[in-house]
């Protein structure tokens, strides 16, 4: 009775603290994300699988924007492909973390709809993780549009 | 003699069904005493009054001389007549046969098993017990236990199968117990097993005489108390609780897969709330996407936070339980229909809860009742609970320490000096979780 009186008593405290490392979600109100497309250039621009979209000078801007335009809460632990398209910068997905280190990591030579893609993408298996990025790895297989859809180069 | 009566009708003074009756002898006159509902009045007049009225002997086969009004007042109370004459004072046994016959298991239901249960007359149970177990190895040994109502308890053991020690520990505490009386089963178990502090059962009760007797050829000590119609054994540990005697009545490999079936379903009732609550509130990305989309979907509008919903429906299930165990059979289960399936439905259409949180909910319900033991389903309830809310507090983290907590829980508990992990602390899981195939000695048929 006692442990279990102590247990409650430091959960609390770290709660008041704010040290409390669990993070609590209201599950009705999340937008899972499957797919997140990374366009980059003068402005960055973000754009996911499920209508979300935000753009910003910078990665960090442009995913602020995006939760704050989002009708929920932007859920990327769910996000199993990260797409990075023209001008976007490998670091830039491999610092947020927000992001899964097992996403996988593709390349795309133009910027693709991201509501085609989960389907396509859960297909693949191989490929770059986000963990391999982050770890200096930069071989991301390609994404091509083909006249049968998207192909995927480079995948194991 | 004049004593002796006036301080046996002093202890009866109050005693609306305290008889006594003068019976003219050829050599005098004798007094006879009885207790009305206690005895057969057919045997009595048969065997003793009328006896004695014409100069015989009194016919009984118990018939013991009476030292004093204590004992005579025991004796009464026990099914005797007592009869004082001027050279002192005789208990015959002209016990009442009104007693309930032993009829099938109404709470163990059995398919291949016995269907003489225990009844609440202690021979009759030690009688089943001899039965089924023809063996000269069968000890059976009785105390009297409760200062106010005495109760007889049969300690009962196969010699050469049982631990002595354990035996002589049940004993030990039998003799050494003080308590007024054994009138409930709650009290039997806390004096058998000592005062716990666990919601895990150290000992198992059942009413079916062919597991009570495959417990004792198991090596283990049995008790039987009069006045219960159940029959205890001890010790146990978890993997006997999760064993069925149904078990030995199926092929090897049946009987396995159901066994592991049950473990599953333990896994399943203690964890999946917490699991459920976890992943909802603090991980869902644990869900697959498509069963998240499906949840998010059927959480709209739904007022309640996860946790909320879970405690609630859980304790609403705890409530469901106890009002059909306190209903009349019929009544019960109507409550289960409408507490179920109206109310669980309509709360769903009107969205007061979620569908995803009551199938959760009812599936450990479900699984809680595939548990052979009440004792361990019932402690299974308590920690679930906990364990939702180690889960509401901290996430999949939280139920891990929850869960971690109740292993070193059950890991400390001892039933009679045994461990109650034992067949999953020692190398004997295998054993535990299939049901071992027979030796070849019993398997080869002549």
């Amino acid at each position: 009775m006692r442990t279990a009186a102590a247990a409650l008593g430091a959960y609390l405290l770290l709660s008041f603290f704010g040290l409390n490392p669990f993070r609590a979600n209201q599950v009705e109100t999340l937008l899972p994300v499957q797919v997140l497309t990374v366009t980059g250039g003068r402005t960055v621009r973000l754009e996911t699988d499920n209508g979300l979209a935000g753009e910003g000078p910078d990665y960090p801007s442009a995913m602020a924007r995006l939760k704050a335009s989002a009708p929920g809460q932007a859920f990327f632990g769910t996000c199993g492909a990260v797409v990075l398209c023209p001008g976007a910068r490998a670091e830039d997905a491999a610092s947020d973390p927000d992001l899964r280190p097992n996403t996988a990591v593709f390349r795309c030579a133009r910027t693709p709809p991201a509501g085609e893609l989960p389907q396509r993408l859960s297909q693949e298996e191989g490929g770059l993780s986000l963990l391999q990025l982050r770890q200096g790895s930069r071989d991301a297989p390609w994404l091509i549009q083909t006249e049968g859809g998207w192909l995927c180069l480079g995948a194991s | 003699m004049e004593e002796f009566a006036a301080a046996l009708e002093a202890r009866f003074a109050d005693a609306g069904d305290f008889v006594r009756r003068v019976v003219p002898t050829p050599g005098g006159t004798v007094r006879c005493y009885w207790i009305d509902g206690l005895v057969n009045g057919e045997d009595l007049s048969a065997f003793v009054l009328r006896p004695l009225s014409r100069g015989g002997e009194i016919c009984s086969a118990v018939t013991t001389p009476v030292p004093d009004p204590v004992t005579g007042a025991k004796q009464l109370l026990s099914g005797f007549c007592l009869v004082l004459g001027q050279e002192g004072a005789l208990c015959c046994e002209v016990r009442s046969s009104v007693k309930r016959t032993p009829a099938p298991p109404e709470v163990e239901s059995t398919v291949k098993g016995a269907k003489d249960a225990f009844t609440e007359t202690l021979r009759i149970n030690s009688g089943l017990v001899r039965s089924h177990l023809r063996s000269l190895d069968l000890r059976l040994e009785e105390r009297s236990v409760g200062s106010a109502c005495p109760v007889q308890v049969s300690v009962l053991s196969l010699e050469g199968r049982c631990d002595e020690t354990q035996r002589a520990r049940v004993l030990r505490r039998l003799e050494t117990l003080q308590v007024e009386s054994l009138a409930s089963p709650a009290a039997v178990e806390e004096a058998l097993s000592g005062s716990r502090r666990t919601a895990f059962p150290l000992l198992r009760y059942t009413e079916r005489t062919d597991k009570f007797c495959q417990s004792l050829l198991d090596g283990r000590i049995g008790v039987l108390v009069d006045g219960q119609p159940l029959g205890y054994t001890l010790p146990v540990d978890l993997a006997t609780l999760m064993c069925s005697p149904e078990d030995l009545g199926m092929d090897y490999l049946a009987a396995s897969l159901v066994r592991m079936l049950r473990y599953l379903a333990l896994a399943a009732a203690l964890l999946l709330p917490g699991a459920f609550v976890a992943m909802m509130v603090f991980q869902p990305e644990m869900i697959p996407t498509k069963l998240l989309e499906s949840i998010i979907e059927s959480k709209q509008g739904v007022p309640f936070p996860a946790t909320l919903e879970v405690l609630g429906l859980l304790i609403a299930f705890e409530l469901l339980q106890e009002a059909g165990l306190h209903l009349p059979k019929a009544i019960g289960q109507t409550i289960s229909i409408i507490g179920g399936l109206v109310v669980g439905t309509a709360a769903v259409e009107a969205r007061i809860l979620s569908p995803a949180a009551l199938i959760v909910v009812s599936a450990a319900g479900i699984c809680g009742f595939c548990l052979p033991s009440q004792d361990l389903a019932d402690a299974v309830r308590v920690w679930r609970l906990g364990l939702c809310l180690c889960a509401a507090a901290g996430g999949l983290f939280g139920l891990t320490a929850g869960a971690l907590a109740l292993l070193i829980h059950l890991a400390g508990l001892e039933s009679l000096g045994k461990p109650y992990l034992a067949p999953f602390c020692r190398a004997e899981t295998g054993q535990a979780l299939i049901r071992p195939l027979l030796d070849r000695s019993h398997r080869e048929l002549p």
